[in-house]
């Protein structure tokens, strides 16, 4: 690179460097070196001289020299009129007066912002001047405030007196006056951008009137990578979700908040485990084993969402298609999920304060059988197991201890014992305000999760702020800066082992201390709650997120502006466990030495991106931008483990590694990964009606081998607004808008675990000693085989996504159809292991370019305003999706698909979480009567009846299914991919209550529910309805006997769908006048039910909550909260 | 207008320069060398040779190995369905079936570490000379032959690698060999370790000249069922006779009897353990836990207990006992042929063998009165009533027990005072039995008369069930080093001078040598008995024949890993020997079938000519 800089300029980079490389360097430094430095002025009285120039050219005068920004919309306004102005050094109001004297165009100057707007054609007075100078001498005066839902006045609002020419504009304070003929007039107030709202004057000399924001979405803007458009120019499939949406659901995590909120995006919380993050899936499954997660954008830096406090974030948009995630190239094909955080406005210094404060728990899991339910059921079990009736209790497994405490009627239900109810709660204060040059604000955010687990806890402290400075119109600076902490408690689930003790015993002493031994006298029988006993174990973490991320703008010339982030990153954990000699494990398996382990991490990185925008016109329809991205980052993590026993002082828990005697683990890790990227996107719009955009990336990583490294994803899309058509002049009355998208591109995905392109020698901690007392040192090669071939998987797609409003835009629709192929999808080849394995039990992997995937989709939202008036409204949203997947290739030698059972080879989840259910397929249970037939199965009355797979013997001849029952019966059952997902939110408004019911639902799919494991086991679940003779049910079998053993596991297999409501919150904000008197901007209380109601589609199923795919580890719960919303 | 071209370049420059330190997208591994750096030297050589010992961990001392190993002969029954694939050749023993996996992955991984070693020693500097270098290598040798060895015998021809799948890629359409092919290149490699394998290693866990004698005269041995047999018979001898004959050399003696203690005790006795003498090839271990998965190790005697947690229990005995093991995976039990004909069903016989394999009395946990009721359900005299059984559970000496836990058998002991559960291979008249004060079951409360079988509790309605009180196999589990119900730290022996003796004998019958065999098991047998009744073990060269050796293992080797692949050698692998001593093994045994294992399913899904490879016959 050296050399380089010795040549000149021009030639610089061009003869050496790929042709990616080549034009985002050219853009920048055309961009550096070609302006000229322009007259600047801070004064905002401006001088101009314009001869039979367009109108459009005054505007684009005004703006270079000021920082005056016109906003109007472009069919109003007649640009192309020819206007001549010499003012020098006057004000921009006298300018305008000057211009727009004899139009139909009325002005209102807020702030920087000049906003044209066509004045009412009932203003059309015979005054053509402004009208602030309508004055109705008679009447009455009435005097009063506009603002918006936030409390900020809006200046030159419009003031109308309905049915009458009288009216005004309220000025830079939201002020207004007005004279009215009498307390039955009725004033229409309205504003560009928000609802028009009619107040009764009545008695009311004084009047403050909240306008709400129209709901038309078209002119609201979206976040797109790297930059934002309007809505209405949107090309791509992407979906906003606001603030007061996700503030609805109490939880941790601002992605659960989005469940059923927006189409094509599933969401579902698999553990009810403090502080779990949900899993994300944007459209579907795509690849075998590589992350699904989805690309989390917040504030232009790639963050994790984790440490986000739901208060801090404005608003989230959700980008799906190819055509708007390719810009994010490598990493953009599993969605990218855009966050923008609350940020500093100019003007009055607000203060929100949001709380709540809750429970959670009422979680529903069946209870095991107790008393003379579970005795009966035990003889059931034994005569099966053993061909003739038990004549003791002892017979039946139970030792003199055991029998006591039958005796003594000490029966247990531990699933009770395990679960309690917690503490949810989330506060935070925000505050914001600042000068037009000086801007900053900063939140303080505390999240506290109690599970349903003694010890299973979070707390967790976010804090962000930033400020934004003002150089100069060219110039601007400013930093956000992020703090988390984080500490929390995890305990091992038990409610798994619940049904496989005894229900008997006394949980607790006199103390409330945990009886280790809950049955006198039978020191085998240990507690399943021992790890709640003082001292016994700890399973503690912390974790701390610091980030810095400074930026700076600059605007060369007009429309001409570079901006320059860095994001900065430094991030730990640590955390320890500890369990002595009264913990569950140890007591269980009889050791006594105490346990410790000890891990501490690091990670640090950085991300510097440059972002070049210019736009500009040519002629009056077209409209181009022109956006070049660099991208720079750097990965690196670092981390120790540690882990021994035999600790004397339990005081020291993990604290005192020094203390270990048997220091059994000791390792580090180290990952680097760097990334280099050039990207850049055209957007061109004619008229404003046909939106095209062209996008490219190019991505340089460092796992992938010499030769690979680099990789391309371009995109391209267009839109049709078919509405703005001439054509469609006669529909204007009810169509709002109507527009057609087209979308196309590749995008990445899977992030290549660094260091899997090339065999190398590892260390290995296992502990070899060969029985001397020291560690010998053993290197072998890698898990992962070489293969300098490695690739991204690369998605391409096609969106097609049709925008519709209809009835003042009251229904609003947006319809996206989408098929996408993933090629390349790595796989974990694991090679036979005839050529030996990482170790015994370990094979090698090779991972491969391997598959094809294919995903078809259809995804709908409607959102509805029902009832609109003063008094009572009724909104609807509604959220539909539809996808089907399918693996369609793999390349793995001569073997087929189907042949690759036990690999687990099917699109769904990693394979080793099972979204294909290949396994037996129960169809009933024999009855009595059905002897003859089930003994064809090899089966009795009471047995598990399954469906066969026919076998072909050697001469070709089919059994027609009818053989004894094998592991040769397993078939594809199902799979956990729902046919439809859907969320439907309604929200209901009247005077100062609100009342919002959130539906969502899943429809089809399938489960391997562990709550219906526990068949046979030594206390089943009192839920389970088992055969007998006398109830010949076809949910379970007879317990016990070895026939039905070798089956159980297709027991837990059940159709997955389910509804639930979500969510019920009812709300009140408090009047006015209250506000007033106590001096607050708003103040609302509110009450949410969480997950109250779920019903599943199963009978097997009942009062199990399905979401977590029926797992038995941190069951799902529900929650009830209260909290408030206060603004001053 | 001049400030703000500075400020400009200032700009560019800082991006240009930014760019520029950009350009790399190299990325460091600091965990990690390179193949080549790392095995040319001497250290990562080694470490690789270190590394060729870690998986045998998976084999003895854990679940995987024990029911391939003894389930499904003459000696074992299983219980439930438990191992029930082994023990009585059901549908469960398939291809995924996860110990044939184990077994498969363990021999392969082995295998490909050696080859991967062997690979490197052309290239491996730091050795003053290349004898110094083949002293090492020859490990990687030895380690090929054994995992080849077992892999041959469980799955019978199968895939023989000689190369290393990290240099010279995997194979995806891998073929068999013979298993004469086997042989001959285990018998090579055993050849190489004979020559340069030093006489003596530092840790006992690393192999020695001994083993490499040692496991070629049983490979020699077991090469004789494909043929050959004068041939190989006599390598075997020779072979054996070599370490017998030199066995000082290799420093490795037979513990021998004295007036108290017999030596097959002293050689399981566990202040033995750790510098055995009779150990050729051993699973080393650290009792400070520096082992591969640490503390859990030596598991097998939870896999041989009896019903203590509810049956014993009742009589004060304990379920999850650190001297006695946790009986919560109960998984084999003796045949009747193991207990009543293979060992003497006798009060006080000479041979120790069965006390020392065997325990046959565990002691209480617990003080514990015998109760009306216990007396009534377990039809007892009732003079029994009323009598304490005491508690012998106490905290140990560090010389007793490794972790100075409370264990049993440190207090009353005296005329068993303690005694809770007792299971005698020898019967006690009913009446005798009866005023016993615990809990006694003896072959007649087991076996259905007239048969080799387990009794039907169904058909003894009015009886208590005790089919599942039975002696428990014991052999590497000496108190000492218990470190928990669940695991224990003391060595496992893999081949052991007493058995190499054996291999001599047989060697000798097959080359017609009936007087040097009996030289050899007289020589063992003798060391089974305290010296003063030595004389009461000896037998008669008429005895040397096949099946008296096959007993003999048996009563010398049970539980060690050996049995399956005798009774395969010796052609006993066969649905009429099975029938007649443990009809519950042979009930569902296919000549043709069961003498190999099925090929793991994850192998076979993983190659691209399954068909062809097969399952065999699974």
């Amino acid at each position: 690179m050296k050399k380089i800089i010795k040549r000149n300029w021009l030639s610089l980079y061009l003869p050496n460097i790929s042709l990616r490389m080549k034009l985002t360097t050219l853009f920048l430094m055309l961009s550096l070196m070609r302006i000229q430095a322009g007259v600047y002025s801070q004064n905002t009285k401006l001088t101009l001289n314009l001869n039979n120039a367009p109108v459009e050219k005054l505007f684009n005068k005004v703006e270079s020299v000021s920082q005056y920004r016109f906003l109007f919309e472009s069919s109003v306004i007649d640009l192309n009129r020819k206007i001549t102005i010499n003012v020098k050094k006057k004000g921009i109001a006298e300018i305008l007066e000057e211009v727009f004297e004899d139009t139909d165009i009325s002005y209102s100057i807020n702030d920087r912002q000049i906003i044209l707007v066509k004045k009412k054609p009932q203003l059309n007075l015979q005054d053509k001047h402004a009208v602030e100078k309508i004055i109705v001498e008679q009447g009455i005066e009435i005097t009063g405030i506009v603002t918006d839902s936030k409390n900020l006045p809006i200046p030159s609002a419009n003031v109308i007196e309905k049915g009458t020419n009288n009216g005004v504009q309220t000025d830079l304070d939201g002020k207004f006056t007005i004279r009215v003929s009498g307390t039955n007039s009725v004033l229409v107030f309205s504003f560009i951008g928000f609802e028009n709202k009619e107040v009764t004057v009545g008695q009311s000399k004084s009047l403050s009137v909240v306008l709400n924001e129209e709901n038309s979405t078209l002119n609201e803007v979206v976040v797109v990578g790297y930059g934002s458009v309007k809505k209405k120019d949107l090309t791509g499939a992407v979906a906003t979700v606001k603030s007061s949406d996700i503030l609805l659901s109490p939880v941790a995590s601002p992605m659960e908040a989005l469940q059923g909120r927006v189409s094509g995006l599933d969401i579902q919380r698999g553990s009810g485990q403090a502080g779990t993050s949900p899993k994300v899936l944007v459209r579907g499954n795509r690849s075998l084993t590589a992350s699904q997660d989805p690309l989390y954008i917040i504030d232009g830096i790639p963050s994790s969402i984790d440490n986000l406090n739901p208060n801090d974030i404005e608003t989230i948009d959700v980008l799906k298609d190819a055509s708007s995630t390719a810009i994010y190239g490598s990493s953009g094909a599993n969605g990218v999920i855009v966050v923008t955080t609350k940020k500093a406005k100019a003007g009055k210094t607000q203060i929100d304060f949001n709380s709540y404060f809750g429970l959670n728990g009422f979680s529903s899991f069946p209870a095991p059988l107790t008393g003379n339910n579970w005795l009966n059921y035990k003889r059931d079990k034994f005569y099966l197991d053993n061909g003739y009736q038990a004549t003791s209790l002892t017979d039946l497994g139970l030792n003199a201890s055991a029998i006591a405490a039958i005796e003594k009627g000490q029966y247990v239900n531990w699933i009770d014992e395990s679960l309690q109810v917690g503490i949810q709660q989330n506060h935070n204060l925000f505050m914001r305000g600042g000068s037009e040059k000086v801007q900053g604000y900063f939140s303080l955010g505390y999240v506290g999760e109690e599970g349903i687990y003694q010890n299973d806890k979070v707390n967790s402290f976010n804090s962000r702020g930033g400020i934004d400075l003002k150089f100069s119109d060219k110039f601007k600076t400013g930093f956000q800066l992020i703090l988390n902490y984080k500490s929390g408690s995890t305990t091992n689930s038990r409610i798994n082992k619940a049904y496989g003790v005894y229900p008997l015993g006394v949980p607790y002493d006199e103390n409330g201390v945990v009886n280790l031994y809950p049955i006198e006298g039978d020191p085998n029988n240990i507690s399943i709650l021992a790890n709640n006993y003082p001292g016994a174990f700890a399973n503690e973490s912390i974790s701390y997120n610091v980030q810095f991320n400074p930026y700076l703008e600059f605007e060369f010339a007009k429309n001409f502006k570079l901006r320059s982030n860095l994001g900065t990153k430094f991030s730990g954990g640590r955390a320890g466990t500890f369990q002595n000699k009264n913990s569950y494990n140890l007591l269980s398996e009889g050791r006594t030495a105490s346990e410790a382990t000890y891990n501490m991490t690091l990670a640090y990185s950085y991300i510097w991106e440059n972002i070049l925008n210019y736009n500009f016109k040519a002629g009056k329809d077209h409209d181009f931008t022109l956006t070049g991205i660099t991208s720079w980052a750097d990965n690196r993590s670092e981390g120790t483990y540690m882990g021994g026993n035999g600790i004397d002082y339990d005081d020291f828990l993990f604290y005192n590694m020094g203390a270990v005697k048997n220091l059994t683990t000791r390792m580090n890790t180290y990952s680097q990964f760097n990334r280099m990227s050039f990207a850049g996107r055209l957007n061109y719009s004619f008229k404003g009606k046909y939106l095209f955009q062209l996008t490219n990336r190019w991505d340089g990583v460092s796992p992938l081998a010499e030769g690979n490294k680099w990789s391309s994803f371009p995109s391209a899309s267009v839109a049709w607004r078919i509405s703005d058509e001439s054509f469609m002049q006669g529909t204007s009355s009810w169509l709002n808008n109507l527009k057609l998208r087209l979308g196309y591109g590749v995008s990445g995905s899977a992030n290549i675990d660094p260091y899997s392109s090339l065999t190398r020698t590892s260390t290995k901690t296992s502990n070899l000693s060969l029985g001397g007392g020291t560690a010998l040192p053993m290197y072998v090669p890698t898990e992962h085989i070489s293969n300098p071939d490695l690739t991204w998987e690369r998605s391409t797609n096609t969106n097609l996504g049709l925008d519709v409003s209809v009835l003042r835009n009251r229904i609003d629709l947006v319809a996206e159809y989408y098929w996408t192929q993933t090629e390349g999808i790595l796989w974990d080849r694991r090679l036979p292991t005839s050529s030996g394995g990482y170790d015994a039990k370990t094979p090698y992997k090779k991972t491969s370019n391997i598959a094809t995937s294919e995903n078809r989709g259809f995804e709908l939202a409607i959102n509805t305003k029902n009832i609109e008036t003063e008094n009572f409204k009724w909104s609807t949203s509604f959220t539909y999706t539809h996808g089907k997947e399918k693996l369609t290739n793999i390349d793995l030698g001569n073997l087929s698909v189907s042949q690759l059972i036990s690999e687990g080879l099917f699109i769904g989840q990693t394979p080793a979480a099972g979204g294909v259910f290949y396994d037996y397929k129960k169809i009933g249970i024999w009855q009595l009567g059905q002897e003859q037939e089930a003994a064809l199965y090899g089966a009795k009355p009471g047995d598990i009846k399954l469906q066969t797979v026919p076998q072909i013997d050697a001469n070709g001849v089919s059994d027609n299914g009818v053989h004894v029952y094998s592991t040769k019966d397993r078939m594809i059952v199902g799979n956990n991919v729902p046919d439809y997902f859907f969320g439907l939110q309604n929200t209901f408004k009247y005077k100062n209550f609100d009342f919002t019911v959130f539906v969502n639902g899943r429809y089809g799919g399938m489960m391997r529910a562990q709550v219906l494991g526990y068949w046979n086991k030594e206390a089943q679940p009192s839920t389970y309805d088992y055969w007998t003779q006398d109830n010949p049910t076809n949910d379970f079998p007879r317990p016990g006997g070895t026939f039905n053993t070798q089956f159980q596991s297709g027991l837990e297999l059940v159709d997955a769908s389910y509804i639930k409501i979500k969510n019920i919150t009812i709300g009140y904000s408090m009047p006015e006048d209250f506000l007033k008197k106590s001096g607050l901007n708003n103040l609302r209380l509110y009450m949410t039910a969480y997950n109250p109601f779920v019903f599943s589609r199963s009978h097997l199923l009942k009062d199990v909550d399905p979401e977590n795919g029926g797992s038995d580890s941190f069951p799902l719960f529900k929650q009830v909260i209260f909290g408030l919303n206060l603004s001053l | 207008m001049k400030k703000y071209i500075k400020l400009k370049t200032v700009i560019s420059m800082f991006f240009l320069v930014g760019l520029i330190q950009s350009c790399s997208l190299d990325e460091k591994n600091l965990t990690t060398v390179s193949l080549d750096k790392s095995y040319s030297e001497r250290a990562g050589f080694e470490g690789l040779i270190n590394s060729c010992y870690e998986n045998l961990y998976f084999l003895h001392g854990k679940v995987d190995y024990i029911a391939p190993t003894e389930a499904g002969t003459d000696s074992w029954e299983n219980i439930g369905t438990s191992g029930i694939g082994y023990a009585q050749y059901t549908s469960q023993l398939n291809p995924d079936d996860a110990n044939i996996k184990v077994i498969w992955g363990t021999s392969y991984a082995t295998i490909n570490l050696c080859n991967t070693a062997i690979y490197y020693s052309k290239d491996v500097k730091g050795y003053s000379t290349t004898d110094e270098l083949n002293a090492v290598l020859a490990e990687a040798y030895f380690l090929r032959a054994f995992s080849n060895f077992v892999l041959v015998e469980q799955f019978g021809g199968v895939v023989l690698r000689k190369t290393s799948s990290i240099i010279e890629g995997a194979d995806n359409s891998p073929v068999r060999s013979s298993e004469i092919e086997f042989y001959d290149l285990i018998i090579e490699d055993l050849k190489f370790a004979c020559t340069h394998l030093p006489l003596q290693q530092t840790l006992q866990g690393r192999v020695a000249r001994k083993a490499a004698y040692g496991l070629l005269a049983k490979v020699y041995l077991q090469r004789t069922r494909l043929g050959d047999v004068a041939e190989y018979s006599k390598l075997a001898l020779d072979t054996a006779e070599e370490l017998i004959n030199n066995a000082a050399k290799y420093n490795t003696a037979l513990y021998l009897s004295d007036n108290t203690t017999s030596g097959f005790k002293k050689l399981w006795d566990g202040n033995n353990n750790k510098k055995n003498t009779e150990f050729l090839f051993t699973q080393g271990i650290d009792p400070g836990g520096l082992n591969p998965e640490g503390f859990n190790r030596g598991r097998t005697r939870q896999y041989y207990l009896p019903d203590l947690a509810t049956r014993g229990a009742e009589w004060g005995a304990g379920a999850t006992s650190i001297l006695y093991g946790r009986a919560n995976s109960r998984m084999l039990r003796p045949s009747k042929y193991l207990l009543t004909e293979v060992f003497s069903p006798v009060p006080s016989p000479a041979d120790t063998r069965f006390g020392e394999t065997f325990t046959f009395k565990f002691y209480a946990a617990a003080n514990k009165t015998i109760s009306e009721s216990m007396a009534t359900a377990y039809k007892k005299d009732p003079s029994v009533i009323g009598y304490a059984i005491k508690n012998t559970l106490a905290q140990a000496l560090p010389s007793v027990n490794f972790y100075s836990q409370k264990i049993e058998e440190q207090i009353n002991m005296n005329n068993d005072e303690g005694l809770s559960v007792f299971t005698p291979n020898w019967n006690i008249d009913p009446v005798t039995k009866s005023k016993m004060p615990m809990l006694v079951v003896d072959p007649s409360d087991l076996f259905e008369p007239g048969t080799n079988k387990y009794k039907d509790p169904a058909m003894y309605p009015n009886d208590p069930n005790l089919i599942n009180i039975y002696p428990a196999m014991r052999k590497f589990s000496a108190a000492l080093y218990c470190q928990s119900n669940q695991y224990w730290l003391g060595d496992i022996p893999i081949i052991r001078l007493g058995e190499i003796y054996l291999v001599a004998a047989e060697a000798a019958i097959l080359s017609d040598n009936q007087t040097k065999a009996l030289g050899y098991v007289n020589t063992l047998r003798k060391r089974a008995a305290i010296s003063s009744r030595e004389n009461e073990m000896l037998v008669t060269s008429a005895d040397m024949n096949i099946d008296f050796i096959l007993k003999e293992r048996a009563r010398e080797l049970s539980g060690e890993h050996t049995r399956w692949t005798d009774l395969k050698r010796t052609g006993r692998l066969n649905k009429t020997y099975l029938d007649q001593t443990n009809p519950i093994a042979g009930a569902n045994f296919v000549n043709e079938k069961h003498t190999v294992r099925p090929i793991p399913r994850s192998f076979l899904d993983a190659i691209s000519n399954s068909k062809e490879f097969g399952t065999n016959g699974y």
